[in-house]
């Protein structure tokens, strides 16, 4: 019986979708420029980080800047696999309904 | 955008996400400057005696950091110059480069080489690093539409 591959339904909520995509497109990014790209509040986009954290999808770090902490977040190599496998998933299901 | 989006929607929501990382990628000229500079610095300084070779190395490491600091701080993002699959191969380009300008750099402090070899090799380096950069963020900017980056 051969497994269909489906939706990684952590990846697929929208915040935690665009937080993914951005993450997959760079080394790391900071807490503010994920929270205005994606335009949520600070305790949206904590809780957002938070499951993707916890599910080994990112990387929390914190660096000194301008005397103040500041998060940047990373993706995980189970992060980005996880994220390839669902963009690979969602094509096959657009060419499907389109 | 919905909680549960189609994957037309879902699929588009990623290509947006991704060029706003492409659209931060304007900066200042002073940039590719600065990156000529500390490539130039780097390979011109390692044909110089000591310990001037290893200042200049110094040097110029020091000033790489302060690049991606002020990047970092710019932009709030970083990127590695041998992440993105079209902008790599640009970056490994520089490094075959460079490693050449190195060599000719080197001649001089090791094999006693010319003198002017390590001020050529420094200016080369530099145009190398302005041209190179500008070519690396090209690549990644379409690897960024191409939903690759």
């Amino acid at each position: 019986m051969s497994t269909a591959p489906a939706l990684d339904t952590l990846i697929h909520a929208p915040g935690r979708l665009q937080i993914c995509a951005i993450l997959s497109s760079v080394s790391d990014a900071e807490f503010a420029m994920l929270r205005d790209t994606i335009k949520v509040s600070d305790s949206v986009l904590s809780k957002h980080l938070k499951l993707l954290e916890e599910a080994g999808y990112i990387a929390l770090s914190k660096m000194t800047q301008d005397g103040r902490q500041r998060t940047w977040a990373s993706l995980t190599a189970k992060g980005r696999k996880a994220f390839s496998a669902h963009v690979a998933e969602l094509t096959r299901l657009a060419a499907l309904t389109g | 955008m919905t909680q549960d989006p189609t994957p037309q929607e879902a699929l588009a929501s990623i290509q947006a996400a991704r060029a706003s990382v492409g659209e931060t990628l304007n900066y200042p000229f002073a940039w590719d400057l600065a990156y000529g500079g500390m490539l130039a610095l780097m390979v011109g300084g390692a044909g110089l005696p000591q310990p001037w070779s290893s200042i200049t190395l110094v040097l110029s490491i020091v000033a790489l950091v302060f690049m991606v600091q002020w990047w970092r701080k710019r932009t709030g993002w970083w990127v590695s110059g041998y992440t993105p699959p079209r902008a790599r191969w640009v970056a490994w380009g520089m490094v075959a480069v460079l490693m050449g300008l190195m060599g000719l750099s080197f001649w001089t402090r090791l094999f006693d080489g010319p003198f002017w070899a390590p001020i050529v090799a420094g200016a080369l380096a530099g145009v190398t690093g302005i041209i190179g950069g500008r070519l690396w963020m090209r690549a990644y900017r379409r690897d960024l539409l191409a939903g690759q980056g």
